[in-house]
């Protein structure tokens, strides 16, 4: 369908649309228009995806002259994918009806372990080594090489895509990373450098958060993008975490041993060129008078990792005397490494602000604050000057400068904590210092000043002014959506008591209680027994779900879970777990039914949708919050509350919930689904802790379903099994209120309707 | 030799002090054949697969010749066969070959249990079958490996085998509690080793699989995407950092979850399935990435695109969807009119009523008629008088149970074909 919003003419890829998409891309027009950022909540299952690209490409084509570029990040590859399927299908639709002048180009971007098409590169075992295995085939003193001496093995690939020189065009249309790389197959052109040139000329370009919030990544990859862009971060819900992410590290023993390594090989390699190739580190010492330490445009393939700093802290300056000698500055690091080894030896946690920490390696190792913050320049130029291909062996001494610059260059929103052991096996020492930063801010700051208009969506914003805080910026739009619905398709429960009428909660005094075990373990077997096709569990962390698997196991309840449906569990171990989810699906598929075990916070919460037949329930056991003892997490509450006034309590619950509404959030794709939500544990029925959901999933929490026992549950869920078995108008029209609207509907109704979707 | 076929030379007695006749013996999916000499063209005699109860034979190093005794039921005139192998290395293979196809044979009727992990553990007091023992065999390819290496060429005792990983189980499920016991167990017997950790083929199976997995749910295509990775970077988390130390130290222990995880596997992929991919490890036979990845990838491009649409907001497919509201009472008749039919057929009373049956058989010959037609012609112009075959054949089964106002109500239902 197509219509009109004020002056766009809006191209939509099916002949409906829900009303609340309708009023999220009013919404979003209006951020566009007025060249900020908006912030925008709308339930999952209700297209948001495809609303967003389908009007900001609208958009795009309505001003031919000023085109945006719309930048897309999702946090996972398969979300790229997804995002890229629903692109093209809109692609398809637009050069349907507007022919060549909708015709764009977009890309998705990755590393290189999922673009690299070179068989001999990814034949490498270890999964790091794609890159070092690449550059060490690419790097330019490597390519300079093999020019002279066809012994030197160097990527045909590259070389091909280096010849065909800036001619290079790829034709118009959407291509996934798969489609890139039969490109790339096809053409003879290495895709990963296709697709980092085309960064600049795509008019979309779909890739990972951390492309652009992580300023060692974005230095590289983002650096040219302009200024008349849109950004969206899909999923935006733990975005805060990503940000303060992007700007910590951690050092361990094994760090600092590999750090040594590395400086000793780096000593070796200068000696050996100051008996063979003295004028290369000479040459390296006058350009470091001249100027900057990252002497000008590197070739594509030698840009290393960037400063970890953000850009704008970044000193332009010449890089101090004392470390422009390479003896000099192996002779710094060595006396960091130091330091660093005997702070490590505490027997007690240590917390202290980025100055204290400063001042004390000053007076300690007679390393100044300025020095510091030039360790990864100087640190990077000395690299290229040595000529270090396999990067992966120097992972070390780069931690080590990341970590030097960062706590030379923030003396606020970080702290530093050295903790001699894991709070939860304290008799194994595992030393570890930390530099976190606390404030999501930071790293953020230089997309919202940079971009025209930022848009932070997800289903989960609850509550919706708490991001603007904890981001630090000004939306032109915050607004959260409801579901308009045909008929009643979730149907959230709070379960309080088992049906021991005891009460069921994870809270620390009640977790290793067995009745409570009991009483979850009898929960789901009641629940199997009656819930067709595929069945969620989430727990409160992979050690809970542990042990109460082991106990539900021993007990025998798991073995008559499993007479109903078979199960699976999530592993810390990614393939396995991508497998058992494979299988899981496999088992819906054929109508065996399954179970699956996660973790909230985990890497399913996180991306894996549970819609249809995959998830027809999901349960939610306990409250997922966070381990509250952490120091990190303690050093980050007191920084929320006296920078930005936020009540530990009300972080704790809310970022619980964000997560537990996430989890829930799964089963639910479209309309036409349905799925149960079983929150169990009685601290949900506390308005204090339920408040904290999003505004869609509370509208359709009852009150006589705020406080259930098992039997109670499994009773309203017969019944709603039963309900939406019945067959039902899809339109809505039965209940006087649309729900998808034609063509003819958005010409008839103007705007009135959006209104009524706003909470 | 095919692969669900194999020939061997051997002696086949009568009894055991039959100096026995020479032939071929061949064993294939569904039966034993034995062929005389000479040319081994005469057929002596041939028994199902069905009929065979169980097999003995003798143990290497008993001074006895290599003899294969299969014992049958009843229905087969012979109760017992006896086959003197030429070598034991022949024998080995013949009994492998026998029981995997036994095994296949008697999972051809029963799946899997879903909870079978529990059917495997040593607590559970039962009696240790043929059943339990391929039960294990799928789910620890390793410890089949383990099994074939030492006692099939007779290393080691079957007894002794079976106690030993037993015992393993029991140290495994408290290792929990006792690491170090555990490992220290491990490291002094290799065997035992096998039988506490990490299945090294399973793993190798998983590294093949994921590649064909659906990219909606490939988790580890996001593995270490942040462009390069960086150890440490982000903030520090005890559990998930030691689970990557972990994974460097080559072999862990198994878990339940894997367990857990593995038996779904098995359970969905049939036991015949896991034979044929543990008879293709055996012969070293590698999936080529390539062979299939083309199909695969196109598969899973499919599959994307289905999942991405909305479902709800197209119109409605041009395929009718399944109608379940008319009138039970449609249903209802055309019930009764089937019954009709029935009884009618039993009783064959009324004239005028029997001829209708004929005339709906006459249609159903038709029908298969113009299948055959179809068969031979292929699909071009056939469906036409199919179609008004199929109409006819429904409307006299409508006529018979006498409904005269709505003859073809369930035809209507049915999408037009233009």
């Amino acid at each position: 369908m197509k219509f009109q919003m004020d002056d766009v003419t809006v191209y939509f890829p099916y002949d409906h649309i829900y009303p609340e998409q309708y009023a999220y891309m009013l919404e979003l027009k209006r951020a566009l228009d007025a060249r900020g950022h908006c912030l925008l909540e709308m339930p999952t299952g209700t297209g948001k995806t495809i609303a967003l690209l389908s009007l900001i490409t609208s958009y795009s084509l309505s001003k031919p002259y000023n085109p945006v570029k719309l930048i897309y990040c999702t946090r996972t590859v398969h979300e790229m994918e997804k995002t890229l399927a629903e692109l093209k299908l809109l692609h398809k639709y637009q050069v349907q009806h507007l022919g060549k002048q909708a015709e764009i180009l977009a890309i998705g971007l990755s590393s290189r372990k999922n673009l690299c098409v070179n068989p001999n590169v990814l034949a490498a075992e270890n999964r790091d080594s794609v890159d070092a295995a690449c550059r060490k085939l690419t790097a330019s003193w490597v390519r300079a090489a093999a020019i002279g001496n066809p012994n030197v093995p160097s990527c045909e690939f590259f070389e091909q895509f280096e010849r065909a020189g800036q001619g290079i065009v790829l034709p118009s249309g959407v291509y996934t990373l798969q489609d890139l790389r039969a490109f790339g197959k096809a053409e003879g052109w290495c895709p990963y450098f296709l697709a980092r040139r085309m960064v600049e000329a795509a008019n979309v370009v779909v890739y990972s958060y951390q492309y652009l919030l992580d300023p060692k990544v974005a230095g590289i990859i983002s650096k040219e993008l302009q200024k008349e862009s849109v950004v969206v971060f899909d999923e935006a819900h733990n975005i805060d975490n990503v940000c303060i992410e992007a700007l910590s590290v951690s050092v361990r023993r094994q760090t600092l041993e590999g750090a040594r390594r590395n400086l000793s090989k780096m000593q070796q390699d200068i000696e050996r060129f100051k008996a063979t190739d003295a004028g290369r580190l000479r040459q390296e010492y006058n350009r470091l008078v001249e100027g900057l330490a990252q002497g000008g445009n590197l070739p594509i393939t030698d840009a290393w990792l960037q400063n970890p700093a953000l850009p704008d802290d970044i000193l332009k300056e010449a890089v101090p005397g004392n470390i422009r000698k390479a003896d000099h500055f192996l002779h710094v690091l060595r006396r960091l490494v130091q330091y660093l080894e005997g702070r490590l030896e505490t027997e007690n946690v240590e917390k202290e602000l980025p100055v204290g920490f400063v001042n004390s390696i000053n007076t300690q190792a007679g390393i100044d604050q300025k020095t510091l913050k030039f360790c990864y320049d100087r640190l990077h130029s000395l690299m290229m000057t040595l000529e270090i291909t396999d990067t992966d062996e120097f992972l070390h001494i780069q931690t080590i400068c990341d970590f030097a610059t960062l706590v030379g260059t923030y003396a606020r929103g970080f702290s530093i904590i050295i903790e001699p052991f894991d709070e939860r096996m304290p008799h194994i020492p595992d030393p570890v210092l930390q530099l976190s930063c606390h404030d999501a801010s930071l790293a953020i700051k230089p997309v919202f000043d940079r971009f025209q208009s930022v848009v932070i969506t997800s289903g989960t914003l609850s509550p919706i002014d708490l991001y603007p805080r904890l981001l630090n910026f000004n939306p032109v739009v915050s607004r959260s959506f409801t579901m308009s619905l045909t008929r009643e398709c979730i149907c959230p429960m709070v379960l309080t008591r088992g049906s021991d009428q005891l009460p069921v909660s994870t809270k620390f005094d009640m977790r290793s209680d067995l009745g409570v075990v009991r009483n979850y373990g009898r929960l789901l077997l009641e629940m199997v027994s009656v819930v067709p096709d595929g069945v969620v569990c989430f727990f409160v962390s992979y050690s809970y779900m542990d042990g109460i698997v082991n106990s539900w196991n021993e007990s025998g309840i798991l073995k008559e879970i499993m007479q109903h449906k078979l199960v699976f569990i999530e592993t810390q171990d990614v393939v396995e777990t991508t497998l058992a989810l494979d299988n899981y699906r496999k088992a819906c598929d054929c109508g065996r039914g399954a179970v699956f075990f996660s973790v909230a916070r985990g890497k399913v919460a996180e991306g894996i949708d549970f819609d249809r037949h995959y998830g027809r329930l999901v349960i939610m056991y306990g409250v997922p919050f966070q381990y509250t003892l952490s120091k990190i997490l303690l050093a980050r509450l007191e920084y929320l509350r006296e920078t930005f006034q936020i009540k530990e309590g009300d972080f704790l619950t809310f970022d619980a919930l964000r997560q537990a509404a996430q989890c829930v959030g799964r089963v639910i794709r479209s309309k036409a689904d349905y799925g149960m939500m079983i929150f169990a544990d009685k601290r949900y029925s506390r308005h204090d802790k339920r408040s904290k959901l999003p505004g869609w999933i509370l509208s359709h929490l009852r009150d006589a379903h705020l406080n259930l026992s098992t039997d109670m549950a499994l009773h309203i869920a017969r019944e709603f099994l039963r309900k939406m078995a019945q067959p039902y108008d899809r339109t809505g029209g039965s209940s006087g209120r649309k729900t998808l609207l034609s063509q003819d509907d958005l010409e008839r109704m103007g705007q009135g309707i959006t209104h009524e979707m706003l909470f | 030799m095919s692969k669900g076929e194999l020939i061997k030379f051997a002696r086949y007695k009568a009894s055991v002090i039959d100096p026995g006749t020479l032939g071929l013996l061949t064993i294939t999916e569904n039966k034993i054949e034995f062929c005389a000499d000479p040319k081994y063209a005469t057929k002596l005699f041939e028994v199902g697969l069905e009929h065979i109860k169980g097999h003995q034979h003798t143990k290497e190093g008993s001074h006895k010749p290599a003899w294969l005794n299969l014992n049958t039921d009843k229905d087969v005139t012979r109760t017992r066969y006896i086959f003197e192998l030429y070598s034991y290395p022949d024998l080995h293979e013949c009994v492998e070959f026998l029981r995997k196809l036994l095994l296949e044979f008697s999972c051809r009727k029963v799946g899997y249990k879903s909870s079978m992990i529990f059917d495997t553990k040593p607590s559970r007091k039962v009696t240790f079958t043929e059943e339990i023992k391929h039960r294990i065999f799928a789910l620890r390819p390793a410890v089949h490996q383990a099994y074939l290496n030492s006692v099939v060429p007779g290393k080691t005792k079957e007894h002794d085998f079976w106690r030993k990983y037993f015992n393993a189980e029991q140290v495994r499920m408290y290792s929990a509690k006792n690491v170090v016991a555990a490992e220290a167990e491990a490291t002094e017997d290799e065997e035992k080793a096998v039988f506490l950790k990490d299945d090294e083929l399973v793993a190798r199976e998983a590294r093949r699989k994921i590649r064909r997995v659906d990219p909606t749910l490939d988790m580890v295509a996001d593995q270490r995407d942040d462009h390069t990775h960086l150890p440490l970077h982000g903030i520090f988390h005890h559990d998930i950092n030691d689970e990557e130390v972990q994974n460097n130290n080559q072999k862990r222990w198994r878990t339940l979850r894997q367990d857990v995880n593995r038996q779904g596997a098995v359970v969905l992929q049939g036991i015949r399935a896991v034979e044929e991919e543990f008879t293709r490890r055996r012969s070293k036979q590698e999936y080529s990435d390539d062979e299939s990845s083309d199909v695969q990838q196109e598969k899973r491009l499919d599959r994307i695109s289905w999942i991405t649409e909305i479902e709800d907001l197209e119109e409605p497919h041009s395929v009718a969807p399944l109608c379940f509201d008319t009138d039970l009472w449609d249903y209802s008749e055309l019930a009764s009119a089937n019954a009709g039919l029935k009884t009618l057929d039993d009783s064959s009373t009324g004239s005028e009523q029997n001829k209708k049956v004929v005339t709906a058989q006459e249609a159903y010959g038709s029908l298969r008629e113009s299948i055959s037609e179809i068969k031979s012609i292929g699909l071009s112009n056939a469906t036409v008088g199919l179609k008004f075959n199929v109409e006819d054949f429904l409307k006299e089964v409508g006529k018979t149970s006498g409904i005269k106002d709505r003859p073809a109500t369930d035809m209507d239902m049915l999408p037009k074909t233009k």
